[in-house]
C-alpha cells in the first residue's frame, strides 16, 4: 500500500469511527431517556392525578372539530359529543367544515338544527389546513377552555369533564389526554402503530408529567386555556404541526401541559404505509420546523430548570435520531470493507460499542413493552418483534422527510403543505347500540358506533 | 389507606373502583432493583471467568453441526478474541473469490436481489428494510467482483464473531434486567427468563455461526455483509424481543387476571 492510499485508508477508518462515536453518543443518550421513562412510569414515580377533580370545575367550554370532507366519519364524532355528560348549558361544539366538498357540511347543518350547542363554522376561503381554520373558528368561540378533536375521534362520554378538570390549576394552560387506537386488528400497521401509540402515551407522555415535565399537547383529545392562547398568540397557522408549535410556545411562557391517561378516546391509524409515511412526512417537517423555531429559546429560558430544558430538545430533536442512525449503520459497512480496521480492538471500547448496540437498540422496545404491560395487552405484545419492520420503515420515512424539509428550508420553497390523513372507517358500521348513553359499542372491527337518529336529542 | 381497596402494591393507591390501566404500576422497590444488577454483575463475572471455556464449546458445537450438514472445513485454527484472553478457534473453510464463484453461487445472488424487489414491492412496511439489504447485497457484489484486495477467510470471520458474541453472552444478563428482572413482579420468573436468553442466546449463536460459515464456503464473500448485519447483533436483538414479547404476554396476564376486555 503506498503512501497516499494508506493516508486515504487512516483518514476513512478516523472519518466512519468518528461518526459512529457520535451517532452512539446521541443515540445512547435517547436510549437512556426511553429507560429513565419507562422505568419511571412502570413503578408510577411521582403520579400526578386530576381524576379527582373530574366534575369539580364546570368551565363553559369550546370544543372544535376540524373536519374537512370527513362525511364518513362526521356523524360518530358529533353524537359521541352529544352523548357527553358536560353540562349542555356550559358546551358548545363548533365542527369547522374547512371546505368540504363532500357530505360533511348536510351532516354538520342536521346535527345543528337539533342541537342548539352545536354552532357550525363553514369555511369556503381563506388558508388551507387545520391551524389555518382553527385560528378562524377561535373568533367565534365562547368557552374559556377550549377543546379539540380530530373528525376521526370518538370521545367517551366522560372525557369532556376529564380534559377540563386539570384546568382547576390555574398554571395549566393545556391540557392533553390519551389516544387509543381503534382499527388495531385491521392489518399488520394498524396493530404495529396501536403498540407504539400504548409507549407514546401509557408510557412516555405519563412519566413526563409525573416527573415535572411538559407534557406534549397532541392537537387533538386536548384542551387550551383560551386565555393562554391568546397569550402566546394564538394557533400558529404557518405550522405543520401546531400542536407541537403551541406546547413550546406555552413551555416558554410559563404554561404548564398536564396529561391525563385517564381521558381516552379512540382514534382510527393508518392501515397502510402510503398514508402513514403521508403523516409521519407532516409530522417530521413540522416537529424540525419547531426545533428550529424554539430551541434557542428553550435554552435562554431561565424559568426552566436544566432537566427540563433537555427534555425539550429531547422532544423537539426526536426525529434526528433517524438520519443519525443510518449515519452510524454507514460508517459501520465502510468499516466493514476496509480490512485494516479488524485489527484485535482493546476490550473496554469493544464492550461499550456492543453493549450500545444491545442496549440502546432495545430502549425503545423497552417503552412498548412496559406500556403494553401496564395496558394489560396480551396478544399484541406478542407483534413486538414484528416493530422493527415499522422501525425500519419509519426511519425511511423520516429520514426522507428530513431530507425535503432541509432542502425546502435551503432553497427557500415552501414545501409540501398540509395533508389530511385518510380514513377509512363509515360512520354506522358496527352493531346498534340499545340507547345513546354511552354509546360504547365495538364492532369486530373495534368501532365505537353512535346512532345519529338515537341519543340524548 | 384502606385496606379493603388495596391491590396488593401493584396500583397506586386511589379511591377508584378498580385499577385502571392509566394507574397500574409494578413494584420495583429500591432493594429489588438493587438485587437485579446485584445478579447482572455475578451473572457478568461468571460468563468472564469461563469465557475461554464458553469460546471453546461453542468451536466444538459448530464443529459438529459443520460435520453433520456435511460442509467440508480442513481443521480449526487458534484466533486472537481479545488481548490477554487465551485465544478461541475459528474454522478453514475453502472461501472462492467472485470469480470463482459457483453458477448456482451467482443464480442465488440474482434471485437473492429480485426477491427482495419482489418483497419490497408487495409488502411496503418492508420496503426501507429491503431497500438496505439490497444496497448491502449490491455494494457487497460490486466490492467483490472489483476488488480482489478485499478478503475475509473463515479463521477471520469465527475471530470477529466470536468477538461480538463472547460480549453478547457477557452483557446479556445487563439486557436481561432491564428486559426480564425489573418488568417481572416475580424474581424467580424473571430470573428465569433470563438464563433462558443466555442459554438460548449461546446455542443460536452456534447455528447462526454454522450457517455463515456455510454461505462463506459455497457463496463466498457476496453475503457476508448481509448475513453479518441479519444474523449477528440484528438477530440477537431479534431473538431477545421475541422473549421480551412472550415474557410480557405472560406477565399481563397474571397480573392483571389474563382479561382481554377491550382488544386483541
Amino acid at each position: 500500500m503506498g503512501g497516499a492510499q494508506l493516508v486515504a485508508v487512516v483518514a476513512l477508518i478516523g472519518l466512519a469511527w468518528v461518526l459512529i462515536v457520535l451517532s452512539m453518543m446521541l443515540l445512547g443518550a435517547y436510549a437512556l431517556r426511553h429507560y429513565y421513562l419507562s422505568y419511571s412510569r412502570l413503578r408510577l414515580e411521582h403520579p400526578q392525578e386530576t381524576n379527582e377533580f373530574v366534575g369539580f370545575v364546570m368551565p363553559r367550554v369550546t370544543v372544535f372539530v376540524p373536519m374537512h370532507n370527513e362525511e364518513k366519519v362526521a356523524r360518530d364524532i358529533l353524537q359521541a359529543l352529544v352523548n357527553c355528560d358536560y353540562d349542555w348549558d356550559l358546551l358548545e361544539v363548533i365542527p369547522v367544515n374547512d371546505r368540504s366538498t363532500d357530505g360533511t357540511r348536510g351532516i354538520v347543518d342536521d346535527f345543528a338544527r337539533r342541537y342548539p350547542f352545536i354552532r357550525p363554522h363553514h369555511r369556503t376561503e381563506g388558508g388551507g389546513g387545520k391551524p389555518a381554520a382553527l385560528v378562524e373558528a377561535a373568533s367565534m368561540a365562547t368557552g374559556e377552555i377550549y377543546l379539540l378533536f380530530d373528525a376521526d375521534y370518538v370521545p367517551g362520554p366522560a372525557v369532556l369533564k376529564m380534559l377540563t378538570a386539570p384546568f382547576v390549576d390555574p398554571e395549566i394552560g393545556a391540557v392533553m389526554g390519551r389516544v387509543v387506537p381503534h382499527n388495531i386488528g385491521d392489518s399488520l400497521l394498524s396493530g404495529l402503530l396501536s403498540l407504539e401509540r400504548c409507549a407514546g402515551y401509557q408510557s412516555s407522555q405519563q412519566a413526563r408529567y409525573n416527573l415535572g415535565f411538559t407534557a406534549q399537547f397532541g392537537g387533538t383529545v386536548g384542551g387550551v386555556r383560551a386565555s393562554a392562547l391568546r397569550a402566546v398568540g394564538g394557533w400558529n397557522p404557518e405550522s405543520l404541526t401546531e400542536d407541537t408549535d403551541l406546547t413550546m410556545a406555552l413551555l416558554l411562557n410559563g404554561w404548564r401541559t398536564a396529561y391525563v391517561n385517564r381521558a381516552e378516546c379512540y382514534e382510527e391509524v393508518p392501515q397502510n404505509w402510503g398514508v402513514r409515511r403521508r403523516q409521519l412526512g407532516r409530522w417530521v417537517m413540522g416537529h424540525t420546523e419547531c426545533l428550529h423555531n424554539y430551541w434557542l429559546d428553550v435554552f435562554r429560558a431561565r424559568f426552566l430548570s436544566r432537566r427540563e430544558k433537555a427534555d425539550a430538545i429531547f422532544l423537539l430533536g426526536m426525529y434526528l435520531t433517524a438520519p443519525v442512525m443510518v449515519i452510524g449503520w454507514m460508517a459501520s459497512l465502510l468499516l466493514f470493507f476496509i480490512s485494516a480496521a479488524h485489527a484485535v480492538p482493546v476490550l473496554p471500547v469493544a464492550m461499550l460499542i456492543i453493549g450500545y448496540l444491545l442496549l440502546s437498540n432495545q430502549a425503545t422496545f423497552v417503552e412498548i413493552g412496559v406500556a403494553a404491560l401496564l395496558d394489560g395487552t396480551r396478544v399484541r405484545a406478542l407483534m413486538m418483534p414484528l416493530s422493527l419492520l415499522n422501525f425500519f420503515a419509519n426511519t425511511g420515512a423520516i429520514c426522507n422527510a428530513l431530507r425535503k424539509f432541509y432542502w425546502n428550508r435551503f432553497w427557500g420553497s415552501g414545501g409540501d403543505g398540509w395533508y389530511k390523513t385518510h380514513r377509512t372507517r363509515l360512520s354506522g358500521e358496527g352493531p346498534r347500540p340499545r340507547n345513546g348513553a354511552g354509546a360504547a359499542r365495538r364492532s369486530l372491527r373495534g368501532l365505537y358506533y353512535s346512532d345519529s337518529e338515537g341519543g340524548n336529542g | 389507606m384502606n385496606p379493603a381497596i388495596s391491590t396488593g402494591g401493584r396500583a397506586a393507591p386511589r379511591t377508584s373502583i378498580y385499577p385502571h390501566r392509566s394507574v397500574r404500576s409494578v413494584q420495583l422497590t429500591r432493594a429489588r432493583r438493587r438485587v437485579a444488577w446485584i445478579v447482572a454483575f455475578c451473572a457478568f463475572l461468571l460468563v468472564g471467568y469461563y469465557a475461554v471455556p464458553l469460546m471453546a464449546l461453542h468451536s466444538a458445537l459448530a464443529d459438529r453441526l459443520l460435520e453433520w450438514t456435511g460442509i467440508p472445513r480442513a481443521d480449526w485454527e487458534p484466533v486472537a478474541v481479545f488481548p490477554g484472553l487465551e485465544p478461541g478457534s475459528g474454522p478453514i473453510v475453502r472461501v472462492p473469490t467472485f470469480a470463482e464463484l459457483s453458477g448456482g453461487a451467482r443464480l442465488g445472488l440474482i434471485f437473492g436481489i429480485v426477491g427482495l424487489l419482489l418483497l419490497t414491492a408487495r409488502f411496503l412496511l418492508f420496503r426501507n428494510l429491503g431497500h438496505f439489504l439490497i444496497v448491502l447485497l449490491a455494494v457487497s457484489a460490486v466490492v467483490t467482483g472489483l476488488f480482489d484486495t478485499f478478503r475475509l477467510d473463515s479463521r477471520v470471520f469465527g475471530q470477529i464473531w466470536l468477538r461480538q458474541e463472547l460480549l453478547v453472552w457477557l452483557l446479556m444478563p445487563f439486557a436481561g434486567v432491564v428486559l426480564f428482572l425489573l418488568p417481572q413482579p416475580r424474581l424467580g420468573v424473571g430470573l428465569g427468563w433470563m438464563v433462558l436468553a443466555q442459554v438460548y442466546g449461546f446455542l443460536f449463536s452456534v447455528v447462526r455461526f454454522v450457517f455463515c460459515v456455510g454461505m462463506l464456503h459455497y457463496a463466498g464473500l457476496v453475503f457476508m455483509p448481509l448475513l453479518w448485519f441479519a444474523l449477528g447483533t440484528l438477530s440477537d436483538l431479534l431473538f431477545l424481543l421475541f422473549f421480551f414479547s412472550v415474557s410480557i404476554y405472560q406477565t399481563s396476564g397474571r397480573l392483571w387476571g389474563g382479561r382481554n376486555s377491550w382488544q386483541l
